[in-house]
Protein backbone atom coordinates (compact mmCIF):
# COMPACT_ATOMS: atom_id res chain seq x y z
CA UNK A 1 0.00 0.00 0.00
CA UNK A 2 1.17 3.40 -0.53
CA UNK A 3 0.31 6.62 2.11
CA UNK A 4 0.33 10.12 1.64
CA UNK A 5 0.10 12.36 4.65
CA UNK A 6 -2.44 15.44 4.13
CA UNK A 7 -2.72 16.68 7.60
CA UNK A 8 -0.33 15.62 10.46
CA UNK A 9 -1.28 18.63 13.40
CA UNK A 10 -3.88 18.32 16.10
CA UNK A 11 -6.60 20.45 17.31
CA UNK A 12 -5.91 23.59 15.00
CA UNK A 13 -4.09 24.57 12.00
CA UNK A 14 -0.47 25.61 12.53
CA UNK A 15 0.05 28.35 9.80
CA UNK A 16 2.90 29.55 10.29
CA UNK A 17 6.12 29.43 8.20
CA UNK A 18 8.04 27.74 10.80
CA UNK A 19 5.50 24.74 11.37
CA UNK A 20 5.40 24.31 7.47
CA UNK A 21 8.64 21.53 6.97
CA UNK A 22 6.21 18.96 9.33
CA UNK A 23 2.94 20.56 8.25
CA UNK A 24 0.02 23.20 9.80
CA UNK A 25 -3.14 21.04 8.45
CA UNK A 26 -5.27 18.50 10.52
CA UNK A 27 -5.33 15.19 10.44
CA UNK A 28 -5.77 13.65 6.77
CA UNK A 29 -4.13 10.61 5.65
CA UNK A 30 -4.36 9.33 2.21
CA UNK A 31 -3.67 5.31 1.45
CA UNK A 32 -3.76 3.78 -1.71
CA UNK A 33 -4.08 -0.32 -2.24
CA UNK A 34 -2.32 -1.77 -5.44
CA UNK A 35 -5.27 -0.80 -7.87
CA UNK A 36 -5.01 2.85 -6.38
CA UNK A 37 -8.06 2.37 -4.78
CA UNK A 38 -8.40 5.28 -1.98
CA UNK A 39 -9.40 4.81 2.09
CA UNK A 40 -8.85 8.33 3.64
CA UNK A 41 -8.21 8.41 7.35
CA UNK A 42 -9.46 11.31 9.02
CA UNK A 43 -11.22 14.26 7.54
CA UNK A 44 -9.32 17.58 9.02
CA UNK A 45 -8.45 20.37 6.69
CA UNK A 46 -5.69 17.96 5.00
CA UNK A 47 -9.10 16.78 3.64
CA UNK A 48 -9.36 19.77 0.99
CA UNK A 49 -6.11 19.44 -0.49
CA UNK A 50 -6.39 15.78 -0.96
CA UNK A 51 -9.50 16.47 -2.61
CA UNK A 52 -8.22 19.25 -4.82
CA UNK A 53 -5.44 17.00 -5.65
CA UNK A 54 -8.21 14.08 -6.88
CA UNK A 55 -9.99 15.94 -8.78
CA UNK A 56 -7.46 15.28 -11.81
CA UNK A 57 -8.31 11.88 -11.72
CA UNK A 58 -11.96 9.88 -11.40
CA UNK A 59 -13.06 11.80 -8.67
CA UNK A 60 -13.21 15.00 -11.17
CA UNK A 61 -15.65 12.69 -12.89
CA UNK A 62 -17.71 11.30 -11.24
CA UNK A 63 -16.85 8.20 -11.37
CA UNK A 64 -14.50 8.34 -8.25
CA UNK A 65 -15.09 6.47 -5.00
CA UNK A 66 -13.66 7.02 -1.28
CA UNK A 67 -13.87 5.71 2.36
CA UNK A 68 -13.04 7.95 5.21
CA UNK A 69 -12.45 6.04 8.19
CA UNK A 70 -12.38 8.68 11.32
CA UNK A 71 -10.69 8.01 14.59
CA UNK A 72 -12.38 10.61 16.21
CA UNK A 73 -15.65 13.07 15.72
CA UNK A 74 -13.93 16.37 17.13
CA UNK A 75 -13.96 18.87 14.88
CA UNK A 76 -10.21 19.11 13.51
CA UNK A 77 -11.07 15.02 12.39
CA UNK A 78 -14.28 16.47 10.57
CA UNK A 79 -13.75 19.95 9.66
CA UNK A 80 -12.40 19.21 6.25
CA UNK A 81 -15.30 17.39 5.21
CA UNK A 82 -17.68 20.16 4.40
CA UNK A 83 -14.69 21.40 1.92
CA UNK A 84 -13.98 17.67 -0.02
CA UNK A 85 -14.81 19.14 -3.09
CA UNK A 86 -15.71 15.20 -4.80
CA UNK A 87 -18.22 15.00 -2.68
CA UNK A 88 -19.87 17.46 -4.46
CA UNK A 89 -19.71 16.04 -7.68
CA UNK A 90 -22.62 13.86 -8.85
CA UNK A 91 -21.92 10.21 -9.61
CA UNK A 92 -18.69 9.90 -6.61
CA UNK A 93 -19.19 7.26 -4.04
CA UNK A 94 -18.52 8.85 -0.62
CA UNK A 95 -18.45 6.57 2.43
CA UNK A 96 -17.69 7.34 6.09
CA UNK A 97 -17.70 5.41 9.04
CA UNK A 98 -16.35 5.26 12.25
CA UNK A 99 -15.69 8.13 14.73
CA UNK A 100 -16.64 5.78 17.58
CA UNK A 101 -19.92 8.01 17.87
CA UNK A 102 -23.20 6.38 18.23
CA UNK A 103 -24.93 7.89 14.95
CA UNK A 104 -22.02 9.53 13.08
CA UNK A 105 -24.85 10.80 10.45
CA UNK A 106 -26.30 12.98 13.56
CA UNK A 107 -22.72 14.68 14.20
CA UNK A 108 -21.89 15.35 11.01
CA UNK A 109 -25.44 16.96 10.17
CA UNK A 110 -24.75 18.96 12.95
CA UNK A 111 -21.28 19.95 11.47
CA UNK A 112 -23.30 21.36 8.54
CA UNK A 113 -26.30 22.70 9.89
CA UNK A 114 -27.61 26.59 9.06
CA UNK A 115 -26.25 27.60 12.42
CA UNK A 116 -22.99 26.83 11.64
CA UNK A 117 -22.52 26.18 7.51
CA UNK A 118 -23.67 27.31 4.60
CA UNK A 119 -24.14 23.63 3.36
CA UNK A 120 -27.41 23.28 5.78
CA UNK A 121 -27.48 19.33 5.27
CA UNK A 122 -25.93 16.10 4.40
CA UNK A 123 -28.12 16.20 1.31
CA UNK A 124 -27.10 18.99 0.00
CA UNK A 125 -23.74 17.29 -0.96
CA UNK A 126 -23.81 16.05 -5.01
CA UNK A 127 -22.00 12.78 -4.68
CA UNK A 128 -23.95 9.64 -3.20
CA UNK A 129 -22.87 10.06 0.51
CA UNK A 130 -23.34 6.98 3.17
CA UNK A 131 -22.53 7.15 6.89
CA UNK A 132 -22.71 4.13 8.64
CA UNK A 133 -22.02 2.10 11.38
CA UNK A 134 -18.70 0.78 11.05
CA UNK A 135 -18.20 -2.80 10.47
CA UNK A 136 -16.09 -5.18 12.66
CA UNK A 137 -13.78 -5.75 9.04
CA UNK A 138 -13.52 -2.90 6.16
CA UNK A 139 -12.47 -3.87 2.71
CA UNK A 140 -11.67 -1.36 0.24
CA UNK A 141 -10.09 -2.55 -2.86
CA UNK A 142 -7.15 -4.89 -1.50
CA UNK A 143 -7.12 -2.85 1.98
CA UNK A 144 -8.58 -4.56 4.52
CA UNK A 145 -9.45 -2.76 7.85
CA UNK A 146 -9.81 -3.94 11.18
CA UNK A 147 -10.05 -1.99 14.06
CA UNK A 148 -10.22 -1.69 17.92
CA UNK A 149 -12.07 0.92 20.13
CA UNK A 150 -10.32 2.72 22.33
CA UNK A 151 -10.03 6.03 24.29
CA UNK A 152 -8.79 9.93 24.28
CA UNK A 153 -9.80 10.44 28.15
CA UNK A 154 -13.23 9.40 28.39
CA UNK A 155 -13.85 10.31 24.57
CA UNK A 156 -14.02 7.13 22.48
CA UNK A 157 -11.59 6.83 19.40
CA UNK A 158 -11.53 4.12 16.66
CA UNK A 159 -7.70 2.92 16.33
CA UNK A 160 -7.55 1.48 12.56
CA UNK A 161 -5.13 -1.97 11.27
CA UNK A 162 -4.64 -1.56 7.62
CA UNK A 163 -3.34 -4.83 5.83
CA UNK A 164 -2.81 -5.86 2.48
CA UNK A 165 -0.75 -8.55 1.01
CA UNK A 166 1.06 -9.41 3.99
CA UNK A 167 1.88 -5.89 5.15
CA UNK A 168 0.32 -3.43 7.97
CA UNK A 169 -0.08 -0.20 8.93
CA UNK A 170 -1.85 1.05 12.33
CA UNK A 171 -2.98 4.46 12.61
CA UNK A 172 -3.68 5.19 16.08
CA UNK A 173 -4.79 9.16 16.33
CA UNK A 174 -6.36 10.92 19.68
CA UNK A 175 -4.97 7.98 22.41
CA UNK A 176 -3.43 8.42 25.96
CA UNK A 177 -2.26 5.76 27.71
CA UNK A 178 -2.78 7.30 31.26
CA UNK A 179 -2.08 4.28 33.04
CA UNK A 180 0.73 2.11 31.44
CA UNK A 181 0.03 1.17 27.18
CA UNK A 182 -3.58 0.43 26.18
CA UNK A 183 -3.11 -3.11 25.35
CA UNK A 184 -6.09 -3.10 22.94
CA UNK A 185 -3.69 -0.69 21.09
CA UNK A 186 -0.66 -2.73 22.00
CA UNK A 187 -2.58 -5.92 20.41
CA UNK A 188 -3.79 -3.91 17.59
CA UNK A 189 -0.41 -2.12 16.52
CA UNK A 190 1.17 -6.37 17.13
CA UNK A 191 3.87 -6.67 14.51
CA UNK A 192 2.86 -3.45 11.96
CA UNK A 193 5.51 -2.55 9.26
CA UNK A 194 4.00 0.85 9.80
CA UNK A 195 2.48 3.05 13.24
CA UNK A 196 1.48 6.33 12.81
CA UNK A 197 0.96 7.13 16.58
CA UNK A 198 0.16 10.68 18.01
CA UNK A 199 2.36 12.61 19.73
CA UNK A 200 0.94 16.07 21.10
CA UNK A 201 2.97 16.11 24.00
CA UNK A 202 7.04 16.08 24.08
CA UNK A 203 7.95 14.19 27.51
CA UNK A 204 9.35 17.87 29.11
CA UNK A 205 5.56 18.47 28.41
CA UNK A 206 3.80 15.57 30.33
CA UNK A 207 3.03 16.57 33.65
CA UNK A 208 1.84 20.71 32.49
CA UNK A 209 0.01 19.73 29.44
CA UNK A 210 0.09 23.27 28.07
CA UNK A 211 -3.21 24.49 27.02
CA UNK A 212 -3.94 25.78 23.26
CA UNK A 213 -5.21 28.80 25.52
CA UNK A 214 -1.80 29.92 26.91
CA UNK A 215 -1.36 29.25 30.34
CA UNK A 216 -4.35 29.82 32.15
CA UNK A 217 -6.61 27.60 29.50
CA UNK A 218 -7.73 24.24 30.24
CA UNK A 219 -4.78 21.46 29.75
CA UNK A 220 -6.02 19.14 26.91
CA UNK A 221 -6.70 15.70 27.96
CA UNK A 222 -6.11 11.75 26.49
CA UNK A 223 -3.13 12.54 24.60
CA UNK A 224 0.10 10.76 24.01
CA UNK A 225 3.70 11.85 24.34
CA UNK A 226 6.51 11.15 22.04
CA UNK A 227 7.99 8.51 24.57
CA UNK A 228 4.64 6.65 24.83
CA UNK A 229 4.36 6.33 21.31
CA UNK A 230 8.18 4.91 20.85
CA UNK A 231 6.85 2.37 24.21
CA UNK A 232 3.99 1.72 22.25
CA UNK A 233 5.72 0.88 19.19
CA UNK A 234 8.67 -1.48 20.90
CA UNK A 235 5.79 -3.22 22.96
CA UNK A 236 4.21 -4.23 19.76
CA UNK A 237 7.10 -5.18 18.10
CA UNK A 238 6.52 -2.45 15.31
CA UNK A 239 8.75 -1.95 12.84
CA UNK A 240 8.49 1.67 11.84
CA UNK A 241 6.87 4.59 13.46
CA UNK A 242 5.81 8.43 12.18
CA UNK A 243 5.01 10.45 15.21
CA UNK A 244 1.75 12.16 14.20
CA UNK A 245 -1.07 14.49 15.17
CA UNK A 246 1.46 17.57 16.44
CA UNK A 247 0.90 20.17 19.18
CA UNK A 248 0.00 23.61 17.33
CA UNK A 249 3.07 25.23 19.54
CA UNK A 250 5.55 22.55 18.15
CA UNK A 251 7.72 24.08 15.47
CA UNK A 252 9.29 21.71 13.05
CA UNK A 253 12.74 22.27 15.57
CA UNK A 254 10.77 21.42 18.17
CA UNK A 255 9.37 18.47 16.67
CA UNK A 256 13.11 17.30 14.96
CA UNK A 257 14.55 18.05 18.59
CA UNK A 258 11.66 15.52 19.86
CA UNK A 259 12.67 12.89 17.00
CA UNK A 260 15.93 12.92 17.72
CA UNK A 261 15.59 12.35 21.64
CA UNK A 262 13.40 9.13 20.52
CA UNK A 263 16.01 7.61 18.03
CA UNK A 264 18.88 7.85 20.70
CA UNK A 265 16.50 6.19 23.52
CA UNK A 266 15.38 3.18 20.74
CA UNK A 267 19.43 2.86 19.37
CA UNK A 268 20.18 2.44 23.51
CA UNK A 269 17.77 0.02 23.96
CA UNK A 270 19.15 -2.15 21.08
CA UNK A 271 16.07 -1.91 19.07
CA UNK A 272 15.06 -1.77 15.34
CA UNK A 273 12.47 0.34 15.16
CA UNK A 274 12.82 3.24 12.98
CA UNK A 275 11.42 6.74 14.07
CA UNK A 276 10.41 9.88 12.04
CA UNK A 277 8.03 12.70 11.96
CA UNK A 278 5.09 12.04 9.82
CA UNK A 279 5.20 14.88 7.39
CA UNK A 280 2.32 16.76 4.83
CA UNK A 281 3.47 16.23 1.37
CA UNK A 282 5.80 12.86 2.22
CA UNK A 283 4.47 9.48 0.51
CA UNK A 284 5.88 5.82 1.41
CA UNK A 285 5.42 2.39 0.50
CA UNK A 286 4.51 -0.08 3.01
CA UNK B 1 -8.23 53.85 17.17
CA UNK B 2 -5.86 51.14 15.76
CA UNK B 3 -7.31 48.26 13.62
CA UNK B 4 -5.01 45.06 13.70
CA UNK B 5 -5.77 41.79 11.65
CA UNK B 6 -5.57 38.38 13.06
CA UNK B 7 -6.44 36.41 10.92
CA UNK B 8 -7.60 37.40 7.54
CA UNK B 9 -8.49 33.85 5.45
CA UNK B 10 -11.86 32.60 4.78
CA UNK B 11 -13.71 29.19 4.86
CA UNK B 12 -10.91 27.92 6.79
CA UNK B 13 -7.35 28.09 8.10
CA UNK B 14 -4.61 27.39 5.43
CA UNK B 15 -1.54 25.98 6.31
CA UNK B 16 0.24 26.41 2.88
CA UNK B 17 3.87 28.01 2.41
CA UNK B 18 2.38 30.09 -0.56
CA UNK B 19 0.22 32.37 2.19
CA UNK B 20 2.61 32.51 4.91
CA UNK B 21 3.30 36.60 4.09
CA UNK B 22 -0.68 37.09 3.71
CA UNK B 23 -1.15 35.15 6.53
CA UNK B 24 -3.42 31.63 6.63
CA UNK B 25 -5.82 31.68 10.10
CA UNK B 26 -9.45 32.59 9.73
CA UNK B 27 -11.28 35.94 10.32
CA UNK B 28 -9.96 37.89 13.50
CA UNK B 29 -9.54 41.59 13.35
CA UNK B 30 -9.82 43.82 16.84
CA UNK B 31 -9.85 47.34 17.12
CA UNK B 32 -8.10 49.12 19.88
CA UNK B 33 -8.54 52.60 21.15
CA UNK B 34 -7.45 54.00 24.56
CA UNK B 35 -8.89 53.95 27.09
CA UNK B 36 -11.82 51.96 25.86
CA UNK B 37 -12.88 48.02 25.73
CA UNK B 38 -10.79 46.04 22.97
CA UNK B 39 -13.36 45.27 20.31
CA UNK B 40 -12.55 41.99 18.42
CA UNK B 41 -14.26 41.04 14.90
CA UNK B 42 -15.10 37.73 14.44
CA UNK B 43 -13.36 34.71 16.20
CA UNK B 44 -12.06 32.48 13.54
CA UNK B 45 -8.61 30.69 14.35
CA UNK B 46 -6.53 33.81 14.27
CA UNK B 47 -8.46 35.26 18.25
CA UNK B 48 -6.11 32.35 19.64
CA UNK B 49 -3.23 34.62 18.75
CA UNK B 50 -5.52 38.17 19.46
CA UNK B 51 -6.17 36.45 22.86
CA UNK B 52 -2.50 35.37 23.70
CA UNK B 53 -1.43 39.24 23.34
CA UNK B 54 -4.40 40.90 24.84
CA UNK B 55 -2.91 38.61 28.23
CA UNK B 56 -0.37 41.71 28.44
CA UNK B 57 -2.85 44.30 28.13
CA UNK B 58 -4.59 43.69 31.08
CA UNK B 59 -6.22 40.51 30.40
CA UNK B 60 -3.70 38.93 32.22
CA UNK B 61 -4.35 40.53 35.91
CA UNK B 62 -8.08 39.83 35.17
CA UNK B 63 -9.16 43.49 34.32
CA UNK B 64 -9.65 43.48 30.62
CA UNK B 65 -12.94 44.22 28.94
CA UNK B 66 -13.56 43.40 25.44
CA UNK B 67 -16.33 42.34 23.14
CA UNK B 68 -16.38 39.81 20.34
CA UNK B 69 -18.87 40.90 17.39
CA UNK B 70 -19.88 38.08 15.51
CA UNK B 71 -20.30 38.38 11.29
CA UNK B 72 -22.55 35.37 11.82
CA UNK B 73 -21.77 31.87 13.35
CA UNK B 74 -20.55 29.74 10.07
CA UNK B 75 -17.49 27.93 11.49
CA UNK B 76 -14.72 29.78 10.28
CA UNK B 77 -16.21 32.66 12.01
CA UNK B 78 -16.38 30.72 15.56
CA UNK B 79 -13.66 28.15 15.24
CA UNK B 80 -11.21 30.17 17.56
CA UNK B 81 -13.67 30.39 20.12
CA UNK B 82 -12.82 28.25 22.36
CA UNK B 83 -8.25 29.11 22.21
CA UNK B 84 -9.45 32.94 23.59
CA UNK B 85 -7.27 33.34 26.70
CA UNK B 86 -8.77 36.29 28.15
CA UNK B 87 -12.11 33.33 28.88
CA UNK B 88 -9.64 31.88 31.42
CA UNK B 89 -8.55 34.70 33.86
CA UNK B 90 -11.54 35.60 36.22
CA UNK B 91 -12.11 39.05 36.27
CA UNK B 92 -12.35 39.48 32.45
CA UNK B 93 -15.67 40.95 31.04
CA UNK B 94 -16.55 39.30 27.39
CA UNK B 95 -19.49 40.60 25.53
CA UNK B 96 -20.29 38.24 22.96
CA UNK B 97 -22.37 39.92 20.06
CA UNK B 98 -23.83 38.03 17.46
CA UNK B 99 -27.12 38.25 15.41
CA UNK B 100 -29.61 36.11 17.07
CA UNK B 101 -33.12 36.44 18.87
CA UNK B 102 -31.86 36.42 21.93
CA UNK B 103 -29.13 35.90 24.60
CA UNK B 104 -30.12 32.14 25.54
CA UNK B 105 -29.94 31.01 22.15
CA UNK B 106 -26.96 32.65 21.44
CA UNK B 107 -24.95 30.98 24.30
CA UNK B 108 -26.78 27.60 23.06
CA UNK B 109 -25.04 27.98 19.30
CA UNK B 110 -21.91 28.45 21.14
CA UNK B 111 -22.73 25.69 23.64
CA UNK B 112 -23.53 23.36 20.40
CA UNK B 113 -19.97 23.83 18.80
CA UNK B 114 -18.24 22.34 21.61
CA UNK B 115 -20.59 19.43 22.63
CA UNK B 116 -18.17 16.22 23.20
CA UNK B 117 -19.12 14.96 20.21
CA UNK B 118 -16.83 18.14 19.01
CA UNK B 119 -14.60 18.54 21.25
CA UNK B 120 -12.97 18.18 24.25
CA UNK B 121 -14.61 20.87 27.31
CA UNK B 122 -17.27 23.36 27.55
CA UNK B 123 -18.45 26.64 28.25
CA UNK B 124 -18.18 25.89 31.77
CA UNK B 125 -14.60 26.06 31.90
CA UNK B 126 -14.71 29.73 31.02
CA UNK B 127 -13.63 32.02 34.07
CA UNK B 128 -14.37 35.57 32.74
CA UNK B 129 -17.92 36.80 32.79
CA UNK B 130 -19.40 36.34 29.19
CA UNK B 131 -22.52 38.48 28.67
CA UNK B 132 -24.48 37.32 25.37
CA UNK B 133 -26.01 39.96 23.24
CA UNK B 134 -27.87 39.08 20.50
CA UNK B 135 -28.68 41.91 17.94
CA UNK B 136 -30.94 41.88 14.89
CA UNK B 137 -29.51 43.20 11.92
CA UNK B 138 -30.22 46.76 11.46
CA UNK B 139 -30.27 47.92 15.26
CA UNK B 140 -27.72 50.33 16.66
CA UNK B 141 -26.55 50.47 19.81
CA UNK B 142 -23.69 51.50 22.29
CA UNK B 143 -20.81 49.87 23.88
CA UNK B 144 -18.91 51.53 26.25
CA UNK B 145 -18.29 54.73 24.39
CA UNK B 146 -18.70 52.72 20.90
CA UNK B 147 -21.49 54.06 18.99
CA UNK B 148 -22.35 50.60 16.74
CA UNK B 149 -24.82 49.69 14.35
CA UNK B 150 -25.37 46.97 12.39
CA UNK B 151 -26.56 46.40 8.84
CA UNK B 152 -28.16 43.14 6.58
CA UNK B 153 -25.42 41.09 4.58
CA UNK B 154 -26.28 39.64 1.80
CA UNK B 155 -24.95 35.50 2.95
CA UNK B 156 -26.86 31.97 3.22
CA UNK B 157 -28.04 32.48 6.42
CA UNK B 158 -27.44 36.08 6.67
CA UNK B 159 -24.66 37.74 7.78
CA UNK B 160 -24.27 41.53 9.66
CA UNK B 161 -22.00 44.08 8.86
CA UNK B 162 -21.04 46.37 11.79
CA UNK B 163 -20.14 50.47 11.90
CA UNK B 164 -18.07 51.20 14.96
CA UNK B 165 -17.66 55.56 15.88
CA UNK B 166 -15.88 56.64 18.56
CA UNK B 167 -15.14 60.52 18.92
CA UNK B 168 -14.57 61.44 14.82
CA UNK B 169 -13.41 58.18 14.06
CA UNK B 170 -15.62 55.38 11.80
CA UNK B 171 -14.59 52.19 11.10
CA UNK B 172 -16.91 49.42 9.27
CA UNK B 173 -16.15 45.81 9.42
CA UNK B 174 -18.33 43.88 6.45
CA UNK B 175 -17.60 40.31 5.98
CA UNK B 176 -19.47 37.64 4.55
CA UNK B 177 -21.20 39.43 1.55
CA UNK B 178 -21.90 39.06 -2.31
CA UNK B 179 -23.09 41.92 -3.91
CA UNK B 180 -26.71 42.64 -3.45
CA UNK B 181 -27.03 42.19 -7.63
CA UNK B 182 -27.77 38.51 -8.77
CA UNK B 183 -29.02 36.87 -5.94
CA UNK B 184 -31.22 37.36 -2.58
CA UNK B 185 -29.24 34.68 -0.14
CA UNK B 186 -30.69 34.96 3.65
CA UNK B 187 -32.96 31.61 4.48
CA UNK B 188 -33.08 31.00 1.35
CA UNK B 189 -32.02 31.24 -2.33
CA UNK B 190 -33.46 33.61 -4.76
CA UNK B 191 -32.06 34.11 -8.14
CA UNK B 192 -32.67 37.63 -10.03
CA UNK B 193 -34.33 36.64 -13.11
CA UNK B 194 -36.81 38.19 -15.75
CA UNK B 195 -39.41 36.81 -14.29
CA UNK B 196 -37.99 37.10 -10.45
CA UNK B 197 -41.25 38.33 -8.07
CA UNK B 198 -40.90 42.10 -7.98
CA UNK B 199 -40.97 42.10 -4.06
CA UNK B 200 -37.73 39.80 -3.93
CA UNK B 201 -36.15 42.06 -7.05
CA UNK B 202 -37.27 45.73 -4.54
CA UNK B 203 -35.55 43.73 -1.76
CA UNK B 204 -32.56 43.25 -3.18
CA UNK B 205 -32.67 46.77 -4.34
CA UNK B 206 -33.76 48.11 -0.80
CA UNK B 207 -31.02 45.91 1.08
CA UNK B 208 -28.33 47.30 -1.55
CA UNK B 209 -29.12 51.14 -1.29
CA UNK B 210 -28.94 50.51 2.81
CA UNK B 211 -25.13 49.44 2.16
CA UNK B 212 -24.13 52.52 0.64
CA UNK B 213 -25.24 54.57 3.26
CA UNK B 214 -23.76 52.58 5.66
CA UNK B 215 -20.50 52.90 4.84
CA UNK B 216 -20.92 56.19 4.42
CA UNK B 217 -18.58 58.73 5.57
CA UNK B 218 -16.59 55.96 7.42
CA UNK B 219 -12.83 56.18 7.67
CA UNK B 220 -11.76 52.51 6.95
CA UNK B 221 -14.23 49.74 5.22
CA UNK B 222 -12.79 46.15 5.39
CA UNK B 223 -14.99 44.15 2.95
CA UNK B 224 -14.96 40.78 1.82
CA UNK B 225 -12.92 39.97 -1.25
CA UNK B 226 -12.96 36.33 -1.49
CA UNK B 227 -13.94 35.97 -4.92
CA UNK B 228 -12.02 37.84 -8.22
CA UNK B 229 -14.90 38.90 -10.88
CA UNK B 230 -14.63 36.02 -12.65
CA UNK B 231 -14.46 33.67 -9.59
CA UNK B 232 -17.47 35.54 -8.32
CA UNK B 233 -19.65 35.01 -11.63
CA UNK B 234 -19.00 31.51 -10.96
CA UNK B 235 -20.45 31.36 -7.59
CA UNK B 236 -23.16 34.00 -7.25
CA UNK B 237 -24.66 32.08 -4.19
CA UNK B 238 -21.44 31.26 -1.62
CA UNK B 239 -22.52 35.22 -0.46
CA UNK B 240 -19.23 36.72 -1.40
CA UNK B 241 -17.88 39.65 -3.42
CA UNK B 242 -15.16 41.34 -5.20
CA UNK B 243 -12.56 43.90 -4.50
CA UNK B 244 -14.53 45.58 -7.06
CA UNK B 245 -17.86 46.02 -5.57
CA UNK B 246 -16.34 46.81 -2.70
CA UNK B 247 -14.61 49.72 -4.01
CA UNK B 248 -17.46 50.90 -5.65
CA UNK B 249 -19.32 51.26 -2.05
CA UNK B 250 -16.09 52.87 -0.58
CA UNK B 251 -16.54 55.33 -3.55
CA UNK B 252 -20.15 56.07 -3.90
CA UNK B 253 -19.85 56.70 0.46
CA UNK B 254 -16.62 58.23 0.21
CA UNK B 255 -14.24 55.51 2.06
CA UNK B 256 -11.11 56.95 2.05
CA UNK B 257 -9.26 53.71 2.84
CA UNK B 258 -10.47 50.09 1.46
CA UNK B 259 -9.03 46.98 3.01
CA UNK B 260 -9.37 43.36 1.24
CA UNK B 261 -9.95 40.86 3.40
CA UNK B 262 -11.44 37.27 3.69
CA UNK B 263 -8.89 36.14 1.50
CA UNK B 264 -9.93 32.55 -0.59
CA UNK B 265 -8.11 29.91 0.87
CA UNK B 266 -6.20 29.56 -2.57
CA UNK B 267 -5.23 33.35 -3.30
CA UNK B 268 -1.47 33.09 -2.76
CA UNK B 269 0.62 35.80 -1.54
CA UNK B 270 2.12 36.96 -4.67
CA UNK B 271 -2.09 37.11 -6.30
CA UNK B 272 -3.00 39.30 -3.92
CA UNK B 273 0.09 41.67 -3.23
CA UNK B 274 -0.56 41.65 -7.66
CA UNK B 275 -3.67 42.27 -7.55
CA UNK B 276 -4.00 44.57 -4.63
CA UNK B 277 -1.68 47.18 -6.67
CA UNK B 278 -3.65 46.51 -9.52
CA UNK B 279 -6.41 48.29 -7.68
CA UNK B 280 -4.97 50.86 -6.65
CA UNK B 281 -3.56 52.08 -10.08
CA UNK B 282 -6.56 51.34 -11.82
CA UNK B 283 -9.44 51.86 -9.14
CA UNK B 284 -7.37 53.54 -6.28
CA UNK B 285 -5.81 56.84 -6.75
CA UNK B 286 -4.99 59.70 -4.40
CA UNK B 287 -8.28 59.69 -2.64
CA UNK B 288 -8.67 56.17 -2.08
CA UNK B 289 -6.18 53.91 -0.49
CA UNK B 290 -6.78 50.02 -1.69
CA UNK B 291 -4.95 48.24 1.21
CA UNK B 292 -4.69 44.28 1.85
CA UNK B 293 -5.34 42.73 5.03
CA UNK B 294 -2.13 40.92 6.13
CA UNK B 295 -1.82 38.80 9.73
CA UNK B 296 -0.15 40.67 12.27
CA UNK B 297 -0.50 44.01 10.67
CA UNK B 298 -2.25 47.29 11.65
CA UNK B 299 -3.91 50.40 10.62
CA UNK B 300 -4.02 53.47 12.47
CA UNK B 301 -7.25 55.53 11.82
Amino acid sequence: MRIRFWGVRGAVAATEARFLGVGGNTPCVEVRDQDDELLVLDAGIGLYWLGKRLLTGPHGRGSGRATILLSHSHWDHIQGFPFFVPAFIPGNEVRVLGGGVERLEDTLEGQMSPTYSPLVSLSNLGASVSIGELPERVEVGALAITHTETHNDQHPVVAYRIEEAGRSCCYVCEVDHPEGLRPEVVELARGADLLIHEAFFTEDESGERPSLAGSRGPSPTGHSTFGQATDLALAAGAKRLLYFYHHPNHDDARIEAAVERERARVAAAGAELVVDTAREGAELDV
Amino acid sequence: MRITFYGVRGSFPVAHAKVSQVGGNTSCVALRAEGAPTLIFDGGTGLRRCGRELMSEGFGDGQGQAAILFSHTHWDHIQGFMYFEPFYRAGNEVTVVARAQHGARLKQVFQGQVESDYFSYGLGSLRSSVDWKGVAEGEAFQLGPYTIETVRLNHPGIAIGYRVTLGDKTFVYMTDTAPYDDQLLGEGFHERKPDTDPKVIAELEGYGEALETFVSGADLLLYDTFFTPEQYSANPHWGHSTPDEGIRLARQGGVPRFYNFHHHPEAWDDELEGRTRDYQTRLGGSDLEIGLAREGESVEL
